[in-house]
């Protein structure tokens, strides 16, 4: 009974002891490497040891030569050492198959709370060099494998799973590969120079009061009339995908002039304001995701809202642009002064 | 999250090539009923692959691996421990066919591959067969290459090319090890018996024993004498000598007594200095012309002068030896007088008879001897079927009735009369001839050349001395190569057919056995027996040996190998342009001093159409230019002499002195 429960306290004190060596490297590597958007893999940053494939192999090149001496068998011999020459072989193969990559940090793409974050990066082989079986990872993220062979670039997005919203730094990307036998382990950990940001859960739920600004300012809730001012023709635009089919000018294209939108120098909407006093009830993260939800709604629905949080106000807009910069000042709202528990970045 | 790595399908397929061509060396040794397994499971394994059957349940796979050991236990019983070893490699080889799914078991599977193609060294070593394990090799760790591939990669010989290169770069390190590494004695005592039958003279010998050996025309062993060889009919290997006769069989009582020492006998004759490369006997003898002088350490000679090593012979060895031939002066001690005179009590009487009848008419031993001779070569008759000698007396049978038998029918005849009359003489085992091959001036002995003759002792100068009854009754075979003088009798190489062909037949056939002999016994002296070699030529390579020169020796060639290799993985040029894109080149470096060379991301089109305007003289032959480079490049069948057009133009605007024309602008002049 204890020398069971000794040799599991001493299989969990390995343990811990090896994640530490692994943190402790892990961050001696990455001190190491500073944040750039362009980098080329060489002898400074890529590390390689023998994989425990290519341990066990050692131990296999030993019980050969044990049985080439006991058997006095110079074929033996022979195979050993050449055996042995290709596992020297492979330190350069292995090497070679990760030197000279070109990466280029492109960019991250925002995500919500639970949702995995996007990182783009581009690969670049140099000169003919082929690389194949080359896996990528960000720390807290999924693997990749891919190769270089006739495609001399490689365009891919890693992904990274999210816990908190605010401003997302990208994990430390792993690349690491054992071609081309598996013997030995190329590897490198590098500072991923993109950051996202991360947007609260969205959580459906509550209702906006109908037409009601409840703004601090001079809110305004005219109405504008579609039909105001006439401009019917001066605001024609060609019609692109993805325009709201309501807009399309039917009558144009009845006539055989081809799909057009109506462009209205002021589109007739009513504005909102998304208030954080709306939801008294509701804690802060709760708010949060709520009024994110909502943003999510009046922007599909093409309207116009603003943002008022304790501090801050986003007067009321439309478009992408806007929807981006409501949905940030969500995702890092009190993100200082909050729990330093829930720290939305992760510690580069 | 680390990816679950699974096994491609071609993956598989490549693993299930290595087994089968790993697998093969060991057929023979194997057990019948591994085969038996070898198809259940690679069946299983094929049925897996196309998708019909699962893999089997954990309890079956159980059972089958109980079974197996059950049946290797039974094994080790009656086989040797190596061949044992062996299957269980196998099996577990076998087995793990039916639960390979990840790569780890892939890489089990790979490694025991590696170590059964090191263990197949074991039981077979020809040149063949080392060229069968490099491809082995090659193909295992392709198979290991494949294990590591990504998914997409289908190019299915990419994986065998890239083994190859790796093998290539691999060997000159190789090289370098083999000739340096430090070839030290067994660390501990392993079981050589691999479960071979050997073919070769045995401790006992009945008189027809020598004359099934000329079924064989495996060779007993190679020699190489650094002078001249002796003459063909003086190539008289001992191998052991008989001492005891039942009246039926001879057999040996003094393998344990020590030899006398160098002072106390002396030979009289020409000294050869040879080495020899002895095939595996399992017996503990070895093979020498006449009388060894020098011989190794790891060998002794025994008091009947022959030679001894410590251990039964299960691998080839080498050694060198010096040799003496002639009368070997010795003295004899009672005992062991009175043995060399031990008969059956009774039987034979007849031949008793006339021995003691010479005897009293020859006092001198010599006289003897003579008598006898002439005795066989009245009407003897050497042949490799002689009847069967199945009376009580056998050697009465021989000498006055049936009178026809082989070497050592009248060896054994002649040693029975000589110790009839009182002379001490014993039967020796061995083999007569050799084939000398003009290539490498090596001599070959094979089964088929046994011999057996006799030593007697004469009392009157104190000598043992040799005397051969065959070369009486047929002095051709002591003179002829044994294949011609036995090329009628259709029980000579009966074992060996294909060989017999090869044996008798002349000129073409011969030559090419000849030369791959020759190529085996280099193989054998420099490959196979390089422990025994190595010193000499690290000493011939390096005048004295020492740690810094070791180390040079591995770390130059090593380290320039290495750093080619890497050179050419780490600095491979850009890509290989082709001859249009050349010629844009030239026209570029025309071009730069004026800042009008092709820009990044341009288009020949567009750089084309650019210079055209830049340069209205040659407007239409830049016009001209890019309509041909879109064609070749992009139109599905284009015309080949537009390649031609394209350079004629290129050479033409080259020669325009371009620059000359944008800045001056107005020379025009062509």
């Amino acid at each position: 009974m204890i020398a069971a429960d000794i040799k599991a306290g001493l299989g969990a004190s390995i343990r811990a002891f090896r994640q530490r060596l692994k943190r402790g490297f892990l961050d001696w590597s990455l001190r190491r490497s500073p944040r750039l958007k362009q980098l080329t893999l060489s002898q400074r940053r890529i590390y390689i040891l023998p994989s425990r494939a290519g341990f066990v192999f050692l131990l296999l090149l030993l019980v050969m030569l044990l049985l080439a001496i006991n058997y006095q068998n110079n074929l033996m011999f022979a195979t050993t050492f050449l055996l042995g020459s290709l596992f020297v072989v492979a330190i350069l193969h292995t090497y070679a198959n990760l030197s000279g990559i070109r990466i280029n940090f492109i960019r991250g793409h925002a995500c919500f709370v639970g949702e995995q974050a996007a990182f783009d990066l581009t690969l670049t082989a140099s000169g003919t060099r082929q690389y194949e079986s080359i896996q990528l990872r960000l720390a807290e993220g999924d693997g990749r494998a891919i190769d270089l062979l006739e495609q001399r670039q490689l365009n891919l997005s890693l992904y990274q799973h999210t816990h908190h919203r605010g401003p997302l730094q990208a994990g430390a990307l792993l690349i690491e590969t054992f071609y081309p036998l598996g013997l030995f382990r190329a590897w490198t950990w590098l500072q991923v120079d993109l950051q996202t940001m991360v947007y609260p859960r969205p959580v459906a739920g509550g209702s906006l009061p109908d037409l009601v600004g409840s703004g601090s300012g001079e809110q305004t809730q005219e109405r504008l009339g579609e039909n105001s001012g006439g401009e019917e023709f001066a605001g024609l635009e060609q019609y692109q995908p993805g325009m709201s089919l309501k807009r399309v000018a039917w009558k144009n294209y009845a006539r055989g002039q081809g799909m057009h939108a109506k462009h209205y120098v002021e589109l007739s909407d009513i504005r909102r304001w998304l208030n954080w006093q709306l939801w008294p009830e509701l804690g802060t993260e709760a708010r949060l995701s709520r009024l994110t939800w909502w943003v999510l709604q009046l922007h599909r629905m093409e309207e116009e809202y603003g943002l008022l949080l304790p501090g801050l106000e986003i007067t009321p807009n439309r478009g992408e642009v806007h929807r981006i910069q409501v949905l940030e000042a969500l995702a890092c709202f009190a993100l200082n002064a909050e729990s330093d528990s829930g720290t939305a970045e992760k510690k580069p | 999250m680390k990816p679950l790595f699974q096994l491609t399908r071609s993956s598989m397929i490549w693993l299930l090539v290595s087994i089968l061509l790993v697998t093969i060396p060991f057929i023979s040794i194997l057990p019948g009923w591994l085969y038996l397994l070898a198809f259940l499971t690679v069946g299983w394994r094929l049925m897996v692959h196309s998708g019909r059957w699962n893999f089997p349940h954990w309890s079956v796979r159980f059972g089958l691996l109980l079974l197996v050991l059950l049946g290797l236990l039974f094994e080790l019983r009656s086989g040797s421990v190596m061949a044992v070893t062996v299957g269980l490699l196998v099996s577990a080889f076998l087995l793990k066919l039916t639960e390979m799914y990840r790569r780890r078991d892939a890489l089990v599977v790979i490694f025991v591959a590696f170590l059964l193609t090191v263990c197949s060294f074991l039981f077979h070593q020809s040149i063949p067969m080392a060229l069968y394990a490099l491809l082995c090799l090659i193909v295992v760790t392709a198979c290991l290459n494949t294990v590591y591939r990504s998914q997409q990669n289908s190019d299915v010989w990419r994986p065998l090319k890239h083994s190859v290169t790796l093998y290539m770069q691999a060997l000159p390190m190789m090289l370098v090890l083999f000739l340096i590494f430090p070839r030290i004695g067994p660390l501990w005592q392993v079981d050589m018996n691999t479960g071979q039958s050997f073919t070769g003279l045995s401790d006992s010998m009945s008189p027809g024993d020598v004359s099934r050996l000329t079924r064989s025309a495996e060779i007993a062993f190679r020699a190489r004498f650094d002078g001249l060889p002796p003459p063909e009919n003086q190539r008289y290997w001992r191998g052991l000598t008989y001492d005891r006769f039942d009246g039926r069989r001879w057999t040996r009582s003094e393998l344990k007594k020590a030899g006398a020492t160098d002072s106390e006998l002396s030979v009289s004759g020409q000294k050869y200095s040879y080495q020899v490369v002895m095939e595996a006997t399992g017996q503990p003898w070895r093979y020498g012309l006449d009388i060894p002088m020098d011989y190794p350490t790891n060998v002794r000679r025994i008091s009947d002068l022959t030679l001894v090593g410590k251990e039964p012979l299960m691998q080839r060895a080498q050694y060198q030896l010096v040799s003496q031939q002639g009368p070997i002066k010795e003295a004899l001690s009672a005992d062991r007088y009175s043995e060399y005179l031990q008969l059956p009590q009774q039987g034979n009487e007849k031949t008793r008879q006339l021995a003691l009848k010479w005897h009293s008419e020859n006092a001198v031993t010599k006289d003897f001897s003579k008598q006898l001779l002439e005795f066989f070569a009245s009407d003897f008759r050497y042949t490799l079927e002689p009847p069967l000698l199945l009376s009580a007396d056998p050697i009465d049978q021989l000498l006055f009735e049936s009178k026809r038998g082989f070497c050592g029918h009248f060896a054994s005849a002649a040693v029975f009369m000589f110790r009839a009359a009182g002379i001490p003489a014993r039967v020796v085992g061995g083999y007569l001839g050799g084939e000398m091959n003009p290539l490498d001036g090596a001599l070959t002995v094979r089964q088929y050349e046994a011999h057996a003759w006799l030593e007697y002792w004469d009392r009157q100068d104190l000598s043992w001395h040799r005397l051969d009854p065959t070369s009486v009754v047929a002095p051709l075979r002591l003179e002829q190569p044994a294949e011609q003088l036995f090329r009628s009798e259709s029980a000579f190489l009966a074992d060996a057919l294909m060989m017999r062909n090869g044996f008798l037949s002349g000129t073409l056939l011969k030559q090419l056995r000849l030369r791959y002999e020759a190529m085996n016994y280099g193989w054998h002296r420099w490959v196979l027996n390089f422990h025994q070699q190595q010193s000499g030529i690290l000493q011939q390579l390096l005048g004295d040996i020492s740690v810094l020169k070791i180390l040079l020796l591995v770390l130059v060639p090593g380290g320039l190998v290495l750093s080619w290799v890497a050179a050419s993985l780490l600095f491979r040029r850009g890509p290989r342009k082709n001859s249009l894109l050349k010629a844009l080149e030239r026209l570029d470096k025309q071009l730069k001093p004026a800042g009008l060379e092709r820009k990044r991301g341009e288009t020949v089109n567009q750089f084309a159409t650019r210079l055209a305007v830049s340069f209205p003289p040659l407007t239409v032959e830049f016009l001209d230019l890019a309509r041909c480079y879109e064609q070749i490049s992009y139109a599905e069948n284009a015309d080949p002499d537009l390649t031609q057009r394209f350079m004629e133009i290129i050479g033409r605007c080259i020669k325009v002195n371009l620059s000359s024309v944008s800045s001056g602008g107005a020379d025009l002049s062509k």
